[in-house]
């Protein structure tokens, strides 16, 4: 109850207070959600470089403003990434890769408007449950992920990393070597434990390793741009018509398991600090296709698969403001900009902000439904633009991708290396497409490689043995999960081949 | 207070115009080593903002993460010194400067001043068994070498200042880094590390959580009173601080120097400041000139010793693999002409891929060879530098032998298609962005532009041209103008 009447305050300070004006918290939020959106959209622009770009505005207006502003960009980001992956195969942001998977290929059978819709849809009722989760069980939530030690955040990585065997089914040993190669590339840089330059070539620009961002545009923007040129897809004439026709809503009742699946892993990974958007959407996608009736549509446009990863990375927003707002620590770059934003306007999250600016932190609660709508509507009326602008000449549209991609490479750090990973990235990219390995599973790779490397050696210093990532609880749980993942997939194919043969010889 | 404002506007008015007259004629830039939302940058930005108003010109943060805080030294160091590139110079900088080899060293900048100050200080967890300073002692005493003890990073000054610590309290324990404060923060408030090496102002927000065991000061904290000092418990550490300042580069006019100078004293001074740092719970304070300097060369030494003790190499090259470049060009060559010669005479179907497995295994054997020559593991790690990079080695080469063994098997040849197209374009990219750093971003982008759309054999040269004149504009207005993002100029413009 106290609850309820906590969050009844916070909506009324939405609509105006002594010192804020009736009409400002609501346009904080549309523009916010707007500029969310078209951030989330650029590739090249993650949510972290655009909240750290939009941070200087929010130093004339009201903390509850502010607040409410950058939480309405942080949280449709990552719809935003899914518009671009699904249309030209450019995940705006690295969670929207595991919604490309079948995204773009439904808009490669000319129908953007379905994978545009339901990944709309599954965003929005994503977000709904990270909201809820966010609201009544903050608390909770972050008890559980304190007690994510190294050792349980390797294993979590080990398990992230064993979706790719069941991601991709066709060309497993291709989408191997794509991991392990994102792997190898990602222990470039000063080693964490001892400080060590690795394969830098004595660039100081390397010592952070390969900026991600840059490396993932160049990976699939790029990529794909030239795969496009070399297939010769409809640069003169359009070859397909693309229809914006959106899915029935029977279509989306059918699937609601996935979606509400993909969000509660999404909230509940998002929460736990340092995991973030990425693993969830790409564990919600290994999980609907392990559970679906239709595995094989998977990779063929299956509505699942857009579904799943979509709703997860919707989620894992609301989940990644856990540690924030409870704790006071940053659960992902985006979040560490937020507590440097706050800490400006005199707010530092941690868990006295429930009891110091209660207002406030109802505000925000109360903010998350508002921007959610909001971003439904605008989700809605986009759809349409989208589908006109992928159908524009590719003379014209490619080029102008590049040029944004090579400008979102450089603002990630106002450098030029950056640009060069960028194109280096894409000719790597066009060269591994081309030849049928699949690029999602590098990127997958790269995400979780660090992670996984970081976390096994502090476990091993901390605890000076192997036996902890056996000993620990929530280590083991994971390993165990992570076993299953890998080899499940495996199991049952050699068991449908073996029924196969055995009615054949019948 | 209005009063005060405007004699500080008019004082800093006359001794501006008084002091030099041409100085600055145009905006200043302040170079920060962190992100957007950083400590340092939150200093950079407010001191900006007060500035700004005092000065006729106005102070623009640019951000140059990366490299332990290295690229915004070079930045600094490879501009002129017209005291138009002021570089917000943390004590962080300390420790990576003297380990890496990057052509300047501590000399090569003026010291301005330093404005913020928060004693270094270990914190623990409020719930836990090993609390207060006694405890640790005791608990370190009694398992020497096992109280796990963190902060961001490996050989920086956090670790150091841990090092330091056992030094002076006779203790032994291990440093385990992490990433960024808040990790290590978090593991602390888990329970999974026994102590953070930080500062006082990292409870702030978390007092139910964290809770300070001693702070390296002569007295107590005024925002902290509660806070013990190590002194208290007999651990001689009065002195060491987290220090925040700015400098330029050497060489800069002196009048520039005593220009900012002024203007520093003058923000340090500005009620804005005081509420800035009262927020962020550091202390305000004003060390300039020789003072600064010698803070900064005091602590440098203290550094150097404390790393040379943890055994990081200063002032010595690490061992490092020779020519990996030839080595992996050699590998790369070795392994194609085997596999054509193989796949020559076994009549294989002609594809890239048994050469992409090639090239894959050519990079991990290279990627093992740099990694011999890593520093051996620390005592008592069995998992050195080495390690990990070696085991992705294994599997890639594994994964890309497995593709090399189905040569065997015939390969589906990927459908070719227009590649010297694709060719001419990536030619086009390759010269776009070697023609920035002559004609600037901007004008290197439409050129691009306009070539690739031709390239592609778009034939109407009015969309053409309307379409790029509207990404320019677009990028100008947005990313330059709105987000203030410094595109690169060209030498021209």
């Amino acid at each position: 109850m106290e609850l309820l009447a906590n969050l009844l305050s916070g909506f009324s300070a939405l609509l105006g207070t002594e010192t804020i004006a009736w009409w400002q918290p609501g346009s904080a939020i549309m523009i916010g959600i707007t500029i969310g959106i078209f951030v989330g959209v650029m590739p090249g622009l993650s949510a972290s470089t655009g909240l750290a770009l939009m941070v200087p505005f929010t130093f004339g207006m009201d903390p509850l403003v502010a607040i409410v502003f950058l939480v309405s960009i942080y949280t449709s980001c990552a719809y935003g990434g899914t518009i671009t992956a699904i249309a030209i195969n450019t995940p705006g942001t690295p969670a929207a890769v595991a919604v490309a998977m079948d995204g773009y290929e439904l808009t490669q059978q000319g129908k953007p408007g379905r994978a545009l819709g339901t990944s709309l849809l599954a965003n929005v009722m994503g977000g709904i449950t990270g909201s809820l989760i966010l609201i009544f069980f903050s608390f909770p939530i972050s008890k559980i992920a304190l007690k994510f030690g190294p050792p349980a955040f390797f294993s979590l990585a080990v398990f992230g990393l064993t979706i790719v065997a069941s991601m991709e089914s066709k060309n497993r040993t291709k989408a191997f070597f794509s991991t392990a190669l994102g792997l190898l590339f990602m222990t470039v840089g000063l080693d964490i434990i001892n400080a060590h330059p690795r394969f830098t070539f004595g660039r100081t620009e390397l010592f952070d390793g390969f900026s991600f961002i840059p490396a993932l545009i160049g990976l699939f923007a790029l990529g794909e741009i030239l795969l496009n040129i070399e297939k010769d897809t409809g640069i003169k004439k359009a070859v397909k018509t693309f229809s914006s026709k959106l899915p029935k809503f029977s279509e989306i009742w059918e699937i609601r398991n996935n979606i509400f699946k993909g969000g509660a892993i999404g909230a509940l990974v998002g929460a736990v600090p340092g995991a973030g958007a990425t693993i969830a959407a790409f564990v919600a996608y290994g999980e609907a296709k392990r559970t679906s009736k239709n595995p094989d549509m998977f990779g063929k446009g299956s509505l699942e698969g857009i579904a799943a990863p979509s709703a997860a990375a919707g989620a894992s927003e609301g989940g990644a403001l856990v540690p924030l707002l409870t704790l006071g620590i940053p659960g992902s770059a985006a979040t560490a900009v937020m507590i440097g934003a706050l800490t400006l306007h005199n707010i530092t999250p941690g868990p006295e902000l429930f009891t110091r600016n209660s207002q406030l932190v109802y505000a925000l609660f109360a903010s998350l439904p508002l921007g959610i709508g909001f971003m439904l509507l605008i989700g809605y009326l986009g759809t349409k633009i989208w589908v006109k602008l992928i159908a524009a000449p590719k003379a014209i549209l490619l080029p102008v991708i590049i040029a944004i991609a090579f400008i979102g490479s450089y603002a990630v750090k106002n450098t030029m290396f950056d640009v060069y990973v960028c194109l280096g990235f894409g000719i790597l990219g066009w060269i591994l497409r081309r030849n049928g390995f699949p690029t999602a599973p590098m990127v997958l790779a790269m995400i979780l490689g660090k992670m996984a490397e970081t976390n096994f050696r502090q476990a091993l210093l901390a605890e000076g043995t192997w036996t902890i990532f056996f000993t620990n609880p929530l280590s083991l749980g994971l390993l165990i999960l992570a076993f299953l993942a890998l080899f499940i997939p495996l199991y049952k194919e050699r068991k449908a081949k073996n029924t196969l043969t055995a009615n054949r010889t019948k | 207070m209005k009063i005060f404002q405007f004699k500080t506007l008019l004082f800093s008015f006359l001794f501006f115009s008084f002091l030099s007259a041409d100085y600055p004629t145009k905006p200043v830039k302040i170079i920060v080593h962190t992100k957007p939302g950083g400590a340092v940058d939150l200093m950079a930005r407010q001191f900006a903002q007060i500035a700004g108003q005092m000065s006729d010109q106005s102070f623009v943060v640019v951000n140059k993460p990366g490299g332990s805080g290295l690229l915004a030294l070079a930045n600094v160091y490879n501009e002129k010194a017209d005291g138009y590139s002021i570089l917000a110079f943390p004590a962080a900088f300390l420790a990576p400067i003297q380990t890496t080899d990057i052509g300047f060293s501590l000399e090569d900048f003026d010291y301005l001043a330093c404005l913020t100050i928060s004693p270094e200080a270990i914190i623990t967890n409020k719930h836990s068994e090993i609390k207060t300073m006694d405890q640790v002692l005791a608990h370190a005493k009694s398992n020497p070498k096992q109280q796990k003890w963190c902060g961001p990073g490996s050989g920086s000054l956090d670790h150091l200042m841990g090092v330091k610590i056992w030094d002076k309290a006779g203790i032994t324990a291990k440093w385990i880094p992490y990433g960024g404060g808040g990790p290590a923060i978090a593991s602390v408030m888990g329970k999974h590390n026994h102590v953070y090496v930080g500062n006082p102002e990292d409870i702030i927000g978390r007092r139910e959580n964290l809770y300070i065991a001693a702070i390296a000061s002569e007295e107590r904290h005024p925002t902290f009173p509660d806070a013990h000092t190590f002194k208290e418990f007999g651990i001689d550490l009065t002195t060491d601080v987290m220090w925040r300042g700015f400098a330029v580069k050497k060489g800069t006019d002196p009048e520039i120097v005593s220009y900012l100078n002024i203007l520093l004293k003058q923000v340090s001074s500005d009620p804005a400041w005081a509420q800035f740092t009262k927020t962020i719970g550091v202390q305000n304070v004003f060390i300039s000139g020789k003072e600064f300097r010698d803070m900064v060369f005091r602590d440098a030494e203290s550094a150097k010793s404390y790393l040379i003790k943890s055994g990081f190499p200063v002032g010595k090259e690490p061992k490092s693999a020779p020519m990996p470049v030839i080595f992996f060009i050699v590998t790369i060559g070795i392994l194609s002409s085997l596999i054509y010669f193989y796949t020559k005479k076994n009549g294989v179907e002609k594809s890239n891929l048994p050469y992409i497995a090639g090239v894959g295994l050519s990079i991990a054997i290279t990627f093992y060879y740099i990694s011999i020559y890593f520093p051996d593991p620390r005592a008592g790690t069995a998992v050195g530098a080495a390690t990990v990079p070696q085991v992705w080695a294994f599997l890639l080469t594994i994964v890309s032998t497995m593709i090399l063994y189905q040569m065997k098997l015939s390969f589906k040849a990927p459908v070719s298609g227009k590649v010297r197209l694709v060719l001419t374009l990536t030619a086009l990219l390759f010269g776009y962005v070697i023609i920035i750093s002559f004609v600037g971003f901007l004008l290197a982008t439409a050129l691009m532009l306009i070539a690739g759309m031709l390239i592609l054999k778009h034939k109407e040269i009015k969309t053409i041209l309307l379409t790029t004149t509207f990404v320019i504009l677009f990028m100008y207005g947005i990313f330059y103008k709105v987000l203030q993002v410094p595109l690169p100029t060209g030498m021209f413009f």
